[in-house]
């Protein structure tokens, strides 16, 4: 086996849980607000379930093939389809890190303007790098210590930023434009939680797989929580079509934090919660892409790729988008059908695929 | 100037992944040095066309031009 770690169930939760909100953050407010504008919050909602599909799909495709990534799922059980499938969630993969390091490098550039953005790129690999080729365990723990710092900054968060400033009303009149808005952006939603299929590559390291569907579950209702109070929470403050024209609504939010007279820079949680978020999300895509690539080559370990990798990642960073605008296009064009199609329509057939094939075994050797 | 940049990337490339590279050759995990050199040559591709400007398409680009929406 590549991998000797083990996660425990909650470890792997808060895993997926760290990825999806960090994202949810960053790009998904953006895309949910001028989509679904003040029923954001009800497009969470429906896109939650809707991504249950997915996250599901996948808890029951690693049951299914007990002790096997989903890399080595396709390699091994799915023919030569298998392979094809299996080269492009290693793409996938890689696209998503290079996404999500480019991501932090922009976020970075807004504050520190007059920095390169390969400075960035360049502390953050070197920073994953580290935590990838130190293994799974290290991962699971780092985040098991760093998400209850953040949950509790960001409950701190709300309730400062609740106060006269904010009107509720603004999130009415409830689906004022009709059904259509609601069910674009529950899509979105849904092609966000298409990216716990990353977690096809940690599933078959946790400690009890029978109960990974509660986990599934449970990963689903906590990133919902943890995404409702910045989703309304702009809205509440700036109204529906300026939070539509933020690049990061969340951040412009938290700026308009005051507590007495002095302490009233509280940007710089937001700033914490982009970098570890952040950091986490590429270590686990990193993590990912470094091991589905050892298990397609059929080496002995995959640490020898991780540095290679690293670089491969950072250029791509570069290359991937020529500006913001560009970037912004795909998460607008590509980013939700890419997740909805690699997230929940493959592992769903896959899953069936699966079932079926392992039930005729079962036939004729009884 | 750019010559000297794709001159640095190299031997930064080449300097950070030799080590990795040197063991692995020494313990005959010939599969692994290929993937390695495989990586690192597209790497070192990629970088140029990056350090000469030469305006590849990029990734965001291709992947909207695919794009249903």
């Amino acid at each position: 086996m590549v991998e000797q770690g083990r996660l425990s169930n909650i470890q792997a939760g808060m895993l997926a849980i760290t990825s999806l909100t960090i994202m949810g953050h960053l790009i998904l407010l953006t895309v949910i607000f001028q989509q679904s504008g003040r029923d954001g919050w009800l497009a969470a909602i429906g896109g939650t379930i809707l991504g249950l599909i997915g996250i599901i799909a996948l808890v029951k495709l690693s049951q299914t093939f007990p002790g096997l990534t989903l890399i080595e799922i396709l390699f091994k059980h799915f023919s030569w389809p298998g392979k094809v499938i299996g080269i492009v969630y290693l793409v996938y993969f890689f696209i998503m890190v290079v996404l999500a390091t480019r991501l932090f490098a922009e976020a970075y550039t807004k504050i520190l303007n007059e920095t390169p953005m390969g400075a960035f790129i360049t502390v953050i690999l070197l920073l994953t790098a580290f935590i990838v080729y130190k293994g799974l365990e290290t991962l699971g723990r780092l985040n098991q210590i760093m998400l209850p710092v953040l949950v509790i900054f960001a409950i701190g968060v709300v309730f400062m930023t609740m106060g006269d400033k904010k009107d509720y009303t603004n999130l009415l009149p409830i689906m004022g434009n009709g059904f259509s808005p609601v069910a674009i952006g529950s899509l979105s939603v849904m092609g966000w939680f298409g990216e716990f299929v990353v977690m096809g590559m940690v599933l078959p390291y946790v400690q009890k797989p029978k109960k990974l569907v509660k986990t599934g579950i449970g990963v689903a209702v906590v990133t919902l929580v943890f995404f409702l109070g910045p989703i309304t929470g702009p809205i509440a403050l700036f109204g529906p079509e300026q939070a539509a024209k933020f690049v990061f609504p969340t951040f412009s939010e938290v700026r308009y934090i005051q507590a007495g007279e002095v302490i009233n820079r509280f940007d710089t949680i937001a700033v914490l919660f982009w970098t570890v978020g952040l950091m986490i999300r590429i270590a686990l895509f990193f993590y990912g892409l470094s091991l589905g690539m050892a298990q397609a080559f059929k080496l002995n370990t995959y640490r020898p790729l991780v540095i290679p990798l690293g670089w491969l990642i950072g250029v791509g960073a570069l290359i991937f988008a020529r500006n913001y605008a560009e970037l912004n296009q795909f998460l607008f064009e590509s980013y939700v059908p890419l997740n909805i199609l690699m997230g929940a329509i493959i592992p769903l057939i896959l899953s069936i695929w699966g079932v079926i094939e392992m039930r005729r075994t079962e036939n004729r050797l009884s | 100037m750019n010559l000297l940049m794709v001159l640095l990337i190299i031997a930064l490339v080449v300097a950070t992944t030799g080590f990795h590279g040197y063991f692995v050759w020494k313990r005959k995990y010939y599969r692994t040095l290929w993937v390695q050199i495989g990586l690192v040559s597209l790497t070192i591709a990629a970088g140029i066309f990056l350090i000469y400007n030469a305006s590849p398409p990029s990734i965001s680009g291709l992947l909207n031009k695919i794009s249903p929406f």
